[in-house]
């Protein structure tokens, strides 16, 4: 197998990969420690923002990451039959509370979906559920075709 | 399109987490549209009370 062509995304061509797509891998920094998790999102095309539901407890680790508008990184890819698409978002995750909700903002949380590893053991009552939002200070995309013939020579 | 300016009407409350915030009639909408922001579960008028009565 061969590297054939690497070729950067366009921006129509990023949208349309996090439009088909509901989840990621979710990179958080503080200080020197790093931390990624699997995440679900909602992503606007029209504002180029993420949309994300975190649900976390006061003892966890996700929580000591969460308090204070980590920056962060959100990684989307996808691959089949010799190709392999990334998107990669950077920016800072803020909190949004109830107070901060609009029409548009709970359309967006309406459509970001809840995948399995989001299907909470706990009853909802019981769970500190936390709504965010990233807007990217950088997007980037890349395609990579690898020639997948070759290795049947 | 719909605007978050309006003035508060309502109180939601979520019947599932119990989430309560204060909404207009764009929100509303959005509500009964598109479940619970929070933990997205459906949403039925009676989650709606008016402001004044609580």
């Amino acid at each position: 197998m061969s590297l054939d062509q690497q070729t950067n995304l366009s921006s129509d061509d990023v949208d349309a990969l996090l439009s088909r797509h509901e989840t990621g891998v979710l990179s958080l920094a503080k200080a020197d420690e790093p931390y990624a998790i699997p995440i679900s999102y909602g992503y606007d095309t029209v504002g180029g923002r993420f949309y994300l539901r975190l649900v976390s407890t006061p003892e966890s680790e996700k929580r000591a990451f969460l308090t204070s508008s980590p920056d962060a990184r959100l990684v989307v890819q996808e691959s089949g039959e010799g190709v392999y698409r990334s998107v990669i978002a950077t920016g800072t995750l803020e909190r949004v509370s109830t107070d901060d909700l609009t029409p548009e903002r709970i359309v967006q949380y309406g459509q970001a979906k809840r995948p399995l590893f989001e299907i909470w053991a706990d009853t909802k009552r019981d769970l500190d559920i936390q709504l965010f939002e990233l807007v990217p200070e950088s997007v980037s995309g890349r395609e990579v075709r690898v020639d997948l013939d070759e290795d049947a020579k | 399109m719909m605007t978050g300016s309006a003035a508060n009407e309502y109180v939601f409350e979520c019947p599932q987490c119990e989430e309560q915030f204060e909404v207009n009639d764009g929100m509303r909408d959005a509500l009964l549209e598109r479940g619970c922001p929070v933990c997205t579960a459906s949403v039925s008028p009676t989650a709606f009370s008016p402001v004044s009565t609580r």
